[in-house]
């Protein structure tokens, strides 16, 4: 039998074996107000605990000041009822522990002895400190609206490991210690979350706990461990209600923003707005993800009157998505090749944007440039190419490429992988709408190795006169487009930079920017 | 956006959705999670998100899939492969029937599946149990069918070589039985 066949089997006869419980009264539809109503009780008896600052921050309408909020210079006063500044080697990591279940030391105690790892995890490269490094950061119930989200903790510890590389292939990787810059950091920007220089420290590893409301130590599970930087805060997002809970140092200014917004030339900035925060923890409510992809939110953290981060959420308790279909506007028939399911991957990436954006399905207009095959690299049994644009509702455009390939994995006879990867990521001005736009990507596929393919595609609009191109900076190429009206040099020119479009009348039709990632 | 009944309506739909899919729902809990309690959690947690949401849902009717998705979803991020606690994946129940001769089989697979990631065991059981392909299994768990496709060829792998490992020791328990079993047999 085979392994496929053995499993469901498997499945199917334990299923059948297992003896559900009727529907039990909590699970109706009087059980689900019960379970409202005694939530929303847990809260205020949260409140009346002496938090009621936490709660004010969440209580308050903080989603509307932060989505009105003028944009701020990033030397903004702090207001006058804020503490005083810290000092500028402050730490979001000693001090006390802080949070609205820190005052239950037996609790506390119990996270900061919770394991961080299990023996059959594959991630034995994660940082797994000795407990007597161990300090419990915070520890407190996630608040939102009428909801608990859950119960969360930040626990931080200290390890001697070597900095190890990440596991390779797979979606869940532990990101490398951070290294110290060669140089002095650059101020960060508006949009490039930047981390400024640090000293060299110890390795400071630490790992978020998530359980759910009213948890015992024994329910609340860990995250992925992973090293940190004692210098900069730590995050958590939830992305099913958008609540954002950032630990920075006591008497840091903490300023959020919901998403970038994009002008109509193709630019892109953020505006922030001060979080209320207790002891530099701030809760704050910005946009849900409703699809698979990044949070759109931001914020940053300013100490003795200087910004000293800008970053996005970097730990995250994901949701199911749930947001509406998305309609996509395809220009040319997509080719497949064949492959089981590629059909979604042009979704992934409209739904990616809307995450990174924060926008609504009804604010973007998706045009489907291309669907279909790319040459691949030397091992590769199939190679695709997926381009997109994304006009926002300022009318500038967004050209996202991406290629997916399949290739046998290093043991024979094993089967395939998939690999995938961002051939162009850009910004331009509003103008000409999306579908009348010629689109010119470098491409390059593989695993960055000699294998590599590199190659140009030039991409017509879906209804014109495009007949062939002309590229190249010392010798000139001439590729022309087929049925499907697009244009593959399978090896691209050294030095090019633009192509030339023209008709079959020889008329120049375009000169195009050729985008590259 | 579509807006479905309100109040008593919002309820008998509800409640008649439950009461048609919840052992359904809890089965598919079972076998992801691997024991009743958590199922049942699982369960009752995605019930009460989807209960808040109902008039937002595209479908008021019989929101199964998008019930089953909020399942995986949050069992995944509140979850890690727990060894330490394999009690909590129990022994599949009893069954009343004949053994087929591939109860012993299916016992070691049961119990390798418990060793899976909980994201692994997720993506094998939406498609070895649920049926579902590899594109639907991408969109329930919100990533790309690479993805997808990856995380079940590696999970086959490593079933297939977890089980051909505890072949060997299974047998030799076995036979470690039949000979108590004879002994027995020859001391009456």
């Amino acid at each position: 039998m085979s392994i496929e066949k053995q499993l469901r089997d498997t499945l199917r006869r334990v299923a059948d074996d297992f003896d559900p419980t009727d529907a039990a009264s909590g699970v109706r539809s009087e059980g689900m107000r019960v379970l409202a109503h005694r939530r929303r009780r847990q809260r205020m008896s949260v409140a009346s605990a002496g938090l009621a600052a936490v709660l004010v921050a969440v209580a308050v309408p903080l989603g509307v000041s932060l989505l009105s909020a003028e944009p701020k210079p990033p030397d903004a006063p702090v207001a006058a009822s804020s503490p005083p500044q810290t000092t500028a080697d402050a730490s979001a990591f000693d001090g006390p522990t802080r949070g609205s279940l820190a005052g239950n030391a037996d609790f506390v105690e119990a996270i900061r002895q919770l394991d961080w790892l299990f023996p059959e995890e594959d991630d034995l490269l994660a940082p797994n400190p000795p407990v007597e490094t161990r300090r419990v950061v915070y520890v407190g119930e996630f608040v939102q609206d009428d909801e608990f989200v859950g119960t969360a903790a930040l626990v931080v510890g200290s390890a001697n490991a070597e900095p190890t590389p990440a596991p390779s292939g797979e979606p869940d990787t532990y990101p490398r210690p951070p290294e110290p810059p060669s140089e002095p950091a650059s101020e960060p920007t508006a949009e490039s979350p930047t981390r400024p220089g640090y000293p060299q420290t110890d390795q400071l590893a630490a790992v978020w706990f998530i359980g759910p409301a009213g948890a015992s130590a024994d329910q609340m599970h860990p995250n992925q461990p992973r090293w940190i930087s004692p210098d900069l805060p730590t995050s958590l997002f939830d992305d099913t209600t958008g609540t954002l809970l950032v630990i920075a140092a006591p008497g840091d200014t903490v300023e959020v923003s919901p998403r970038p917004e994009v002008a109509a030339d193709g630019t892109v900035s953020r505006a922030y707005a001060a979080s209320e925060r207790t002891d530099g923890i701030a809760i704050a409510a910005v946009l849900p993800v409703p699809y698979d992809g990044p949070p759109s939110a931001q914020f940053r953290i300013s100490r003795a009157g200087s910004v000293v981060a800008e970053l996005a959420p970097d730990e995250r308790i994901y949701g199911a998505p749930d947001g509406p279909d998305l309609e996509l506007h395809y220009l040319r028939t997509p080719d497949y090749g064949g492959q089981d399911g590629l059909g979604s991957e042009e979704l992934r990436i409209a739904a990616s944007i809307l995450s990174e954006y924060g926008l609504a399905a009804d604010q973007v207009r998706f045009d489907v440039h291309y669907v279909g095959p790319l040459p691949g690299s030397r091992a590769s049994t199939y190679a695709g190419l997926q381009v997109l644009t994304a006009t926002f509702p300022s009318g500038a455009v967004l050209t996202r490429a991406e290629w997916i390939e399949m290739s046998p994995v290093l043991e024979p006879n094993k089967g395939d992988g998939y690999s995938y990867g961002l051939c162009a990521d850009e910004l331009s001005p509003a103008g000409l709408p999306a579908a009348l736009r010629f689109i010119a990507i470098r491409c390059v596929v593989g695993a960055e190795s000699e294998d590599d393919q590199s190659s140009l595609i030039v991409i017509p609009p879906g209804d014109g006169d495009a007949f062939y191109a002309e590229v190249g900076a010392t010798e000139r190429l001439v590729l022309y487009f087929d049925e499907s009206g697009i244009g593959i040099l399978d090896s691209f020119p050294d030095g090019a930079q633009t192509v030339l479009v023209y008709s079959v009348d020889e008329a120049l039709l375009a000169e195009v920017s050729i985008w590259t990632e | 956006m579509n807006r479905g009944p309100a109040g008593g309506e919002t309820a008998a739909a509800f409640d008649a959705f439950v009461g048609h899919r919840y052992a359904a729902l809890v089965r598919f809990g079972y076998v992801l999670t691997g024991n009743r309690a958590s199922a049942e959690d699982l369960v009752q947690t995605a019930l009460f998100r989807t209960y808040r949401r109902w008039d937002r849902l595209d479908d008021q009717v019989d929101p199964f899939a998008y019930v089953r998705r909020t399942m995986v979803n949050a069992h995944i991020s509140w979850t890690r492969l727990l060894s330490s606690r394999e009690q909590l994946f129990a022994e599949p129940p009893d069954r009343a029937g004949v053994d087929d001769g591939h109860d012993l089989e299916r016992l070691q697979m049961w119990r390798q599946l418990a060793t899976l990631p909980a994201r692994m065991r997720a993506v094998l059981v939406l498609r070895f149990y649920e049926d579902l392909s590899a594109a639907e299994t991408a969109r329930v768990l919100g990533c790309s069918v690479g993805t997808i496709k990856s995380q079940t060829f590696r999970g086959l792998a490593r079933l297939r070589r977890d089980l051909a490992e505890g072949d060997s020791d299974l047998i030799q328990d076995e036979a470690s039985k039949l000979r108590s079993g004879a002994r027995h047999e020859n001391h009456r």
